[in-house]
This record gives C-alpha cells, structure tokens and sequence, in this order.
C-alpha cells in the first residue's frame, strides 16, 4: 500500500472507530467506517460508509462513497431516485457494490471538482459526504 | 450551536493585544480575539491572503483530546496558537 494511502487510513482511524481497510492492486485501499450517524432523515440513523483512496492519491478525490444499501430515507426533502426499495435524495443511488468488501450498497455521489490537493484528505471529504447526508 | 473549547491556560497564547496566530491551511492568520466564529476565522483568513472564500468549509484539525470538527459559520470557538483550521470547497451532485 503506497505510504500516503497508509498515511491517510490512520488519520482516519485517530477520528472514528470501526475503520477497516482493503488493499488494492495498485497501492491504494477500499476503506469502511462503521457505526457513523447519518441523521434522522435515514432509517436506520446508522451506518457504515465505504470508499476507495486510489494510487494516486492524495492528488485525486476521494470518490464515491458507499452507505448500506438497508437505508431507507424517511426525510421530508425531495427523493428523486426512485427505487422499488425505498426512494433516496439526489446524489444518492441504490444498486452499487463496494469495490474490495464485494458488498451491496448504496452509492453516495459527491464529487470534490474544485478540489485542493494541499488542504483536502480522506478525512475531510468523509465528513464533507457526512454532513451532506444529515442534511437531506 | 456548541462551544469548542480549546482549553489552554499558557499566556503565550495571546500577545500584548489580544490577537491570537492560528493557521489557515497551514499559512499564518492573525486573530483578534481567542473567542471567534467560523465566519470570522474565513473572513480574516482572506483578507490576509489566504484562497479561501467564505463559503468554504472550514475545519478545525484534531488535536490530542479532540476530534477533527466542522466549524459552522455561526458557531463560536475558543482558539490557541495551536489551532490549525482547513478550509475547503464544497462538493457536487454528480
């Protein structure tokens, strides 16, 4: 695993608790953080979030992030994605699989265009796509 | 909105006229006071010079004891010289 991407794991784990990890091929890792609270707005209000950090960070986005595909969205705003399972707020679609845990998800899409490689982290991005969701 | 305390009890913290040195992704910003919301910390952080703009998420970055946390704009901190903020453009829909 390429030292920035081990760098990057271990800030996240002096943040959160429940953090695993699964290397790629290529030097960067698929991360999974349990036991985050998304906020009433969601059903359940807790969750695990998943997301890759690729060989080429920290010099690219953090993209996507994964929630349990179990989440049903019970918020008063828009759901413009429709699904037989229960519909979700833009941004965030049903039928995705997490790359490295091969598990079902849901995809939470948040893309970080005006990204800043000096300031920007996995930490941060990850609580920038946390306050998103408890904000629907 | 809660009240972050960032405990320290060291008189170098504050000089002679009460403004305090934080830093704003990682350059130096002078304060005028140890107590200041989120906003206040961007707005003093661009007029001295750093790319940010004031819709900017800021962060406060971990330190021992505390977690990294989102600063709100509204919400008012207490700072040392310790304290390093980030502050980074919102994300997209896509």
């Amino acid at each position: 695993m390429k030292a920035e991407v081990a760098e990057a794991i271990e800030q996240i784990k002096g943040a959160a608790v429940g953090v695993r990890s699964v290397p790629d091929a290529d030097g960067g890792a698929c991360v999974l953080v349990d036991g985050i609270d998304i906020g009433s707005a969601f059903s359940p209000s807790v969750t695990w979030i998943a997301f890759p950090i690729t060989w080429a960070y920290p010099d690219t986005d953090c993209y996507p992030h994964f929630i349990d595909p179990g989440i049903k969205y019970v918020g008063s705003g828009p759901a413009p994605n429709q699904h037989p399972d229960g519909n979700l707020p833009k941004s965030i679609t049903r039928g995705a699989t997490v790359p490295g845990f091969n598990c079902a998800a849901s995809q939470v899409s948040r893309k970080s265009n005006r990204r800043n490689a000096d300031t920007d982290t996995a930490l941060l991005k990850l609580m920038r796509v946390i306050d998103f969701l408890r904000s629907c | 909105m809660p009240d972050t305390a960032v405990q320290s009890s060291e008189a170098s913290d504050r000089d002679e006229h009460g403004s305090v040195t934080v830093k704003v992704n990682r350059k130096p910003v002078v304060l005028r006071s140890h107590r200041v919301t989120g906003l206040e910390v961007k707005k003093a952080a661009i007029a001295q010079g750093v790319q940010i703009q004031e819709d900017f998420l800021l962060t406060l970055e971990a330190s021992p004891g505390h977690p990294a946390e989102t600063i709100d704009n509204d919400q008012t901190i207490t700072v040392n010289d310790r304290s390093e903020f980030t502050a980074n453009d919102v994300d997209d829909d896509s």
